[in-house]
């Protein structure tokens, strides 16, 4: 069965905070090559072995963060990449390590996971009302947002026992981002488990859409500050899963340029991503 | 790893079409990239278009003496190549070292000999070609070679070795080296890293080759994670991210980001990823130098144990 919309069941009118993910329903995690398993994808270990703090987490608390869409993943990662260089940059952190945040090889992982109910819809107007938070509408798409505000709105979705939370990207502007809380491991179907290899890289300014981006230093030339480029490496596995249906959007090409800023797209995903040939 | 390399690019100027096939087939096997042609005019349009690690000419050429011209041409054109004069007459050897043929091979020795005089034939074109390479890209202290075969195994030795630091320096600090790299890598010169292979791999068998990439012992890896080698070696090969102390999982979790890490900062280069490790300098002048600084990734772990790991962990995370 391939991708499905239904899989993921929250209030589209952003009126009522109650949701779930169906049975066998697909996710995607962008990732890194060493913790792609299925007994690491969803296990959350990510911020207790690292200590930071993200929009959803503290430190010690177990937490994954996956979504419904590719390019929502992408977006998001070339996003982090893009920041992460900007404040390896500002700390002066080696020629080396800087240069390391230019181009990632990262693994795409598509898969599908037991239902998971008692999730959360973020961006209605219910959370506004049931948790009392200001955080909807725009600021429920502040891509800074790790503070205050939604620290305690974690607290309140974790002490209420929600697994998770839907939420729209700060970085895509189409289907939605997913968090989950705690260790779900033994909701990933491990027959239906796919990982493919990517590479993301950041490209300059004056990167020529129609061809492929070259490395390039961050000290020489600027850094586009909102688009990026990707790459399925593995291109015939990624076309038979496109064939079958696993990956959302339909239509996404192996290889192109990705915006990470939220834009209206009038056709999608060809407003969303540049393909290159 | 991966012992995916190029092949050596040779040229066979032989006009009897049989030899011409025979040899190409046996040099073909040997996993060379063979062109082939039976003209002088042909040859010449080939040195003009290619550069070849290894020539194997036929002296006569239409009953022409063409070996002392190809010779020539080929020195003069690209000298590195290694120059292998193939024949019927044993009488012309000496002139074709007087012309500067590197190998002489008589048509009529056995098999088995000539095999071994094309192997070594271009394994020294293969070397030259390479080290000129190297010494065109910039490479220092490059050392020289004797064009003799067998090749001596010390003098090769040492051109890999020389090749492989300077491509260590100028990783380590942070140079260009994509084609210094390609260059390594395609002659199997320089160990790669296998991303799809790893990519697969179980979460114990991925600890496993970074543990073997990064050169750390069972003995390293104990006392890093405050545990004996045995258990270590049983908890691997247990080959999931699971077990009966959590602490101790994590730990080696955290272990396997931090060489993750130093991995993808050494640009999946297991050499310098080993150097990286044992670099007491590492960004040590960031505004935040890392809590290994002065003493080197490697020992720091070993000394702090699973403090160590949460900490430099927390200092690799801290974006």
């Amino acid at each position: 069965m391939s991708f499905q919309e239904d899989d993921y069941c929250f209030d589209r009118g952003n009126e009522f905070h109650e949701a779930e993910i169906k049975e066998r329903a697909i996710l995607y995690r962008l990732t890194s090559l060493s913790h792609n398993t299925p007994d690491t994808i969803l296990n959350g270990r990510g911020p207790v072995a690292s200590r930071q703090k993200g929009r959803f987490h503290k430190p010690d608390q177990l937490t994954t963060y996956c979504s419904n869409n590719v390019v929502v993943s992408l977006a998001e990662v070339l996003f982090h990449m893009y920041r992460d260089l900007l404040n390896q940059l500002g700390k002066a952190s080696g020629y080396a390590l800087i240069r390391s945040q230019m181009s990632k090889l990262r693994s795409l992982v598509v898969f599908r996971v037991r239902g998971i109910k008692e999730l959360v819809h973020l961006d209605c107007e219910g959370v506004e009302k049931d948790y009392r938070t200001r955080i909807s509408g725009t600021l429920s798409v502040w891509p800074d947002a790790t503070y205050e505000l939604f620290d305690m709105l974690n607290d309140a979705f974790r002490h209420q026992g929600k697994k998770g939370v839907f939420y729209p990207s700060a970085r895509h502007a189409f289907d939605k981002c997913l968090v989950l809380f705690s260790d779900h491991s033994d909701r990933v179907i491990v027959d239906e488990f796919h990982c493919l290899q990517v590479r993301l890289q950041l490209i300059p300014e004056d990167q020529d859409l129609m061809a492929r981006p070259v490395d390039f230093s961050p000290f020489r030339k600027k850094v586009h500050p909102t688009m990026g480029f990707y790459e399925i490496v593995e291109r015939k596995p990624f076309e038979a899963l496109s064939t079958e249906g696993w990956i959302n959007p339909k239509g996404l090409p192996a290889l192109g340029f990705v915006d990470f800023v939220r834009r209206r797209y009038f056709s999608y995903p060809n407003d969303a991503v540049v393909a290159l040939a | 790893m991966t012992d995916t390399c190029d092949t050596s690019a040779v040229l066979v100027v032989d006009d009897e079409i049989p030899d011409n096939s025979t040899l190409s087939e046996q040099l073909r096997q040997e996993g060379a990239d063979v062109t082939s042609v039976t003209a002088f005019e042909e040859f010449i349009a080939a040195v003009e278009k290619d550069v070849f690690d290894a020539a194997f000419l036929d002296w006569e050429l239409q009953r022409i003496t063409r070996g002392p011209e190809m010779l020539s041409l080929l020195k003069m054109r690209h000298p590195p190549t290694a120059r292998i004069v193939v024949s019927k007459h044993t009488e012309q050897r000496d002139d074709a070292r007087r012309f500067g043929a590197d190998v002489f091979i008589s048509k009529s020795l056995p098999e088995s000999q000539k095999k071994e005089l094309q192997i070594e034939g271009m394994k020294l074109g293969s070397l030259s070609n390479t080290r000129a390479l190297l010494l065109e890209m910039g490479a220092p202290n490059i050392p020289g070679i004797t064009r003799r075969i067998p090749v001596s195994e010390q003098e090769e030795v040492a051109v890999k070795a020389a090749a492989n630091e300077w491509c260590d320096s100028v990783l380590l600090n942070g140079g260009e080296s994509s084609a210094i790299l390609t260059l390594l890598y395609s002659r199997c010169w320089r160990p790669q890293f296998d991303h799809l292979g790893y990519m697969r791999a179980s979460w114990g068998r991925k600890l496993q080759v970074l543990i073997q990439v990064a050169t750390l012992t069972a003995h390293d890896v104990a006392l890093i994670a405050d545990s004996t080698p045995r258990l270590i070696t049983d908890t691997i090969d247990s080959a999931s991210f699971s077990g009966p102390a959590p602490d101790f999982i994590d730990t080696l979790d955290g272990l396997l980001s931090i060489l993750a890490f130093v991995l993808e900062v050494s640009e999946y280069d297991p050499r310098c990823m080993a150097l990286n490790l044992r670099n007491a300098s590492f960004a040590d002048r960031s505004v935040l130098p890392p809590p290994w600084s002065g003493l080197g990734l490697s020992v720091y772990l070993r000394e702090r144990g699973s403090l160590g790991v949460r900490d430099a962990l927390e200092w690799i995370r801290r974006k």
